[in-house]
């Protein structure tokens, strides 16, 4: 469920301003680091995922004001490295100014794991799950049932007759900066207790919900919700079936697959243009 | 009400738009004409602000020649391109809804519908198709639509860009009776045309350019009426 928050920060970017983000795992670490300080000192669970999620909103806010849409004669590729380079400096800052120490944090609900028909599993799980939910559902209400979330759609499928309506482009861009840092830091912080708060942990779920992206189809809603799910129960089969050690490349072996077999992932909207 | 003095345009270093000035007055139907690559696209596109540009342009005297085109519309412009404005994932009710979201937004959802039911009056076959999404529509449906989209907006002045490109014969006059119908409610028009005799009728006055620079203007019932010109510019 986590690769699915992440693919969809994906999303939410790329289809407002066709850049893939590099960044995006570090959105998710950022949020884990910050809700791992505030916890330190003693703050409650709730406001602190609120305050991570917000400072990396505002975080990713900064990112696209300062240097996205600051960059001059920008294609989307240089755009592209240069996420892939604020991604390095965000870690660097945070190796830097915190630790590269791995730092676990206490699980959200009171008990630590949960027994369902002889599984047993981290309580977290269901905390990650649930977040994911109602995440998801919420962006979905957003972006098709009230005027703004369409808007931002309108943005994402055509630009210039957006801005002839009146809609201010950039600042579309900058929301979709904002609300996809805001779904990163979150799932960063839920995920926090399963997988430890360390400077590089966004990596390898920044790859995965890339991973997961392409196999739902760049762009697409609910082939990220698809391909997440896909990557994430591959990954647990295998390292339940097969060995744990060999999960990461499941992941990556099913997003080749998908862009041998379909390279514009399962979920890809056909642009219908007549003439 | 709409001013443009020494427009000029440079795709890399080719000079695309020459030094062009045009006048629309309030009320106006003015047309511009010419061959392809005369320029018309380029000099629309430069007022709106899509492409850079040399020059400067004047709406209603405020001088809107750096602002941002979601700005320039925002003062009651409305520009139909050559690409279509609409939204091939939404339904056409949707997209006309994005179109008037300010309306939606500052005046409220009644007023949208007030403005939706009084411009289905003259698009009756997107009103029936309101929930399929535009990018189902025929090509004819969809150029409909993307008028429909400027028309909710209660615009003061209306910018087309060869909206009878590739349309039928019915569909064409349907065009040009919006045209017309546009110049009976005091909308402000300009609009950009290959098709000569139709447009000529319908408008007040008429530009003619060819590579770049205006060559002549005039009334457009003189132009109607002049072979030579029409055949030196327009290919007959």
């Amino acid at each position: 469920m986590i690769y699915v928050l992440v693919a969809i920060g994906f999303n939410v970017i790329y289809s407002t301003t066709k850049i893939v983000n590099f960044a995006q795992g570090e959105f998710l670490m950022l949020g884990g680091i910050i809700e791992f300080i505030l916890l330190k000192y003693s703050i409650p669970i709730g406001i602190s995922l609120l305050i991570s999620s917000i400072v990396v909103s505002i975080v990713a806010i900064f990112i696209h004001k300062f240097l996205i849409s600051n960059t001059k004669d920008a294609n989307e590729l240089s755009l592209v490295i240069m996420t892939i380079g604020i991604s390095i400096l965000i870690k660097g800052v945070i190796a830097v100014s915190v630790d590269k120490d791995a730092h676990p944090i206490k699980h959200f609900l009171p008990f630590k794991s949960v027994s369902l028909s002889g599984m047993t599993f981290s309580s977290q799980y269901i905390v990650v799950m649930l977040t994911a939910l109602i995440l998801v559902f919420l962006f979905y209400f957003y972006l098709k049932n009230t005027l703004n979330g369409k808007i931002m759609q309108a943005v994402s499928m055509n630009t210039l007759a957006a801005s002839l309506f009146g809609v201010n482009v950039n600042m579309e861009q900058m929301k979709a900066f904002a609300i996809s840092g805001f779904i990163g830091a979150l799932a960063g912080a839920t995920i926090a207790p399963i997988s430890f708060v360390q400077y590089d942990m966004g990596v390898m779920f920044g790859l995965k919900g890339f991973a997961a992206c392409v196999v739902g189809g760049f762009g697409n809603n609910t082939g990220a919700l698809v391909g997440g799910l896909i990557i994430g129960i591959a990954e647990s089969l295998s390292a339940g079936y097969i060995s744990s050690s060999y999960k990461d490349l499941v992941a990556f072996l099913i997003m080749i697959i998908v862009l041998f077999v379909k390279p514009s992932g399962l979920f890809s909207s056909k642009d219908v243009e007549r003439v | 009400m709409l001013r443009v003095k020494n427009l000029s345009v440079y795709y890399d270093k080719a000079i695309a738009l020459d030094n062009v000035s045009i006048d629309v007055e309030e009320g106006e139907a003015v047309c511009v004409l010419g061959a392809n690559g005369a320029g018309k696209t380029t000099l629309l596109n430069a007022i709106f602000n899509v492409i850079p540009k040399k020059g400067k342009i004047f709406f209603n005297d405020i001088d809107i020649t750096d602002l941002a085109t979601h700005k320039i519309v925002k003062m009651g412009i409305v520009y139909v391109p050559d690409k279509r404005t609409i939204f091939n994932e939404l339904s056409v009710y949707e997209n006309l809804e994005i179109s008037a979201w300010e309306i939606i937004k500052n005046k409220g959802k009644k007023h949208f519908v007030k403005n939706l039911d009084a411009v289905f009056e003259h698009f009756t076959n997107l009103e029936e198709k309101q929930s399929l999404k535009a990018g189902y529509l025929s090509g004819g449906e969809q150029q409909m639509l993307s008028i429909a989209q400027g028309l909710i907006r209660a615009p003061k002045m209306f910018v087309m860009d060869e909206p009878t490109a590739g349309l039928s014969p019915k569909l064409m006059n349907a065009v040009f009776d919006i045209v017309y119908f546009m110049k009976k409610q005091g909308i402000t028009v300009l609009i950009v045309e290959q098709n000569v005799n139709k447009t000529l009728m319908a408008t007040d006055r008429a530009y003619i350019m060819e590579v770049g620079k205006i060559k002549e203007s005039g009334n457009s019932k003189d132009f109607l009426q002049s072979d030579s010109i029409k055949k030196a510019y327009l290919g007959g």
